[in-house]
């Protein structure tokens, strides 16, 4: 983990384009993973995405908020945001995450020009710049996906108003697990479909046995978690464990880098969530000011 | 400032506690952990101090060691120039304190030592917004009562002072066996206690020496307090596999309740989500409370 500043200006480092990045299977189509998902977008989905912001951000409603969302992905976060009354901005450095966000604000958005979709690099100062004095600045497990987490951090929060939120989920660092899942999600990117798809059922494999395991010696119902149907956040279980094995670019921080990186920004916390020190993300919400 | 002896009236006592097994000696653990207590450890806890609190020395400042267990802390704020009062609800955390005060303290000095709960309302109101750094570290989860106790030692901070607590970290399944441990512990005859908090420090013995030795770092330095707040690892252990009553909480749990009570995060350290004290400095503000929305515990 290196908790390092930025040495060389953002825009210096855009020299290869999302393309370039995932023929050289050195990226993650995420966008593609998100497309599938959108297939099967249920209303108590959005629910549960509606009712995950409102929790974290304190409030019931968006009515006349600022929302920028950055990596939007499939997009339902700008939905839910967009549905609480928000005016939005989405945008996503992934062509078929836009794609995706476009569909879903065409679909299920209005026509009341409340909703901007882009197709932009949190690390494009030049995407950046215009992108100022947000009431709230959304981006949930995407920073650390960019191959330049800390940078991506810095530019995001600076889109904040002053008094705006910045929420902001961040991969959890792990010793051991964090270099293991590094090198596995390399070999993936780099890897051809058939061999993807085996990666991904042997982790899903993985996980369903770990639940079970974990429900027989805690006493509970092993099939309860799937009857549910809904994962936390309104998202798919098979779609976010294949964002999990395949996601690269992959960062991870401790919950107290990204915590005293940005509140030497001048941001205060409001809220952490931590995922008590296992894999996946940890949930900030700063204040700015 | 009261230094009257006041101890909680109608509040359990610590004999009734121990004799219930629902309460762990700490005091008598200290009061053996004394005897290793030298010039280095007490460098080691200064030095643990600063670097959390980032200052060098704590000069005029009021320090208020909210269950002072070995004293070892407060004698490393009082040896910075803060005017130290130290409290512990156990009467023999009270005499350790005492002791280390009559060796190391200076006899013009400004050091207060007494026995109170950090339960007893009556107790903190005397302090109430007064205390520049209130210092309590792996203390409030062991009164029973972890988030009261967390309220009244917020309410001592002055505005522009500091809190520093230390709690244990919540674990999802683990804190409950760790819970089944301590109970155990409590309710064994003193003789076998030993035994019985063996294992665990092997375990925490090995593990430990087997992360130094991957990181490089000598495996013998964390028996001298080296990196450890100059804390003895086997007073430690017995301090955890005893340590009762127990309770754990989670970083947004804390910060969430601190926050209602208009104390503001400065400083993080987690344990990675194993098991051990996670530690928060947190800082009262000046002007006005904190934009917020309110206490989540309150309504649960």
């Amino acid at each position: 983990m290196s908790a390092t500043s930025p040495t060389e200006p953002p825009t210096a480092r855009r020299a290869r384009t999302h393309a370039e990045e995932i023929d050289a299977g050195n990226r993650f189509a995420f966008g593609a993973n998100w497309s599938n998902f959108l297939a099967r977008l249920t209303p108590e989905r959005v629910a549960e995405a509606e009712r995950s912001l409102r929790e974290m951000l304190g409030r019931e409603r968006l009515d006349g908020v600022r929302f920028l969302d950055i990596g939007s992905g499939s997009g339902l976060f700008s939905l839910a945001a967009w549905r609480l009354g928000a005016s939005v901005t989405s945008i996503d450095y992934d062509p078929d995450s836009v794609a995706c966000t476009q569909r879903l604000r065409d679909d299920l958005g209005d026509g009341e020009g409340r909703w901007d979709v882009a197709e932009g690099s949190v690390l494009d100062a030049a995407t950046m710049a215009p992108l100022r004095n947000f009431d709230i600045v959304y981006s949930w497990g995407v920073l650390h996906h960019t191959g330049h987490m800390w940078d991506a951090i810095d530019a995001a929060a600076a889109c904040t108003g002053a008094g705006g939120c910045f929420f902001v989920a961040i991969y959890n660092y792990q010793p051991i697990w964090t270099r293991y899942y590094t090198v596995v999600k390399r070999t993936y990117a780099a890897s051809p479909p058939l061999v993807q798809w085996l990666f991904a059922a042997g982790y899903a494999t993985e996980q369903i046995l770990r639940g079970l395991v974990k429900d027989l010696l805690t006493l509970r119902n092993p099939l309860r978690r799937y009857q549910a149907k809904i994962g936390s956040r309104g998202m798919s279980m098979w779609h976010d464990w294949v964002d999990w094995i395949g996601g690269y670019p992959f960062e991870a921080a401790t919950p107290e880098a990204v915590f005293s990186f940005v509140r030497a920004r001048g941001y205060s916390l409001e809220r952490i969530v931590t995922c008590g020190g296992g894999q996946g993300c940890n949930e900030f919400v700063f204040r700015r000011g | 400032m009261s230094s009257s002896f006041v101890v909680a009236e109608s509040g359990p006592s610590q004999g009734r506690e121990v004799a219930a097994g629902a309460r762990f000696r700490f005091g008598r653990n200290w009061a053996r952990f004394l005897r290793l207590v030298d010039d280095q450890r007490i460098e080691e806890a200064e030095r643990s101090l600063q670097a959390m609190l980032g200052c060098d020395r704590l000069d005029g400042k009021h320090f208020l060691d909210a269950g002072c267990g070995s004293g070892l802390f407060s004698l490393a704020a009082h040896r910075l120039g803060a005017t130290v009062h130290s409290f512990d609800f156990d009467p023999d955390s009270v005499a350790c304190t005492r002791e280390l005060k009559r060796r190391y303290g200076q006899a013009d000095s400004d050091w207060t030592i007494e026995e109170a709960s950090a339960l007893d309302a009556r107790f903190m109101e005397t302090f109430r917004l007064q205390a520049d750094i209130v210092y309590s570290w792996g203390v409030l989860h062991h009164t029973g009562s972890m988030w009261k106790a967390i309220d009244l030692a917020a309410s001592t901070v002055a505005p522009g002072g500091q809190l520093f607590i230390a709690l244990y970290n919540r674990q999802q399944v683990l804190s409950r066996w760790w819970l089944t441990v301590k109970k155990t512990y409590n309710r064994l005859p003193t003789g076998l206690q030993p035994m019985f908090v063996f294992p665990f420090f092997l375990y925490f013995t090995a593990v430990g020496a087997a992360a130094d030795l991957v990181k490089g770092r000598n495996p013998v330095l964390r028996f001298t307090g080296a990196g450890r707040r100059g804390m003895s690892i086997y007073r430690d252990t017995v301090d955890w596999v005893g340590g009762l009553p127990f309770e754990v909480a989670s970083p947004g749990e804390v910060v969430a309740f601190c926050r209602a009570r208009g104390l503001d995060l400065e400083v993080l350290r987690t344990v990675g989500g194993r098991h051990g004290c996670n530690e928060y400095l947190l800082r009262r503000l000046k002007i006005g409370p904190l934009p917020g929305w309110g206490d989540q515990r309150a309504s649960q």
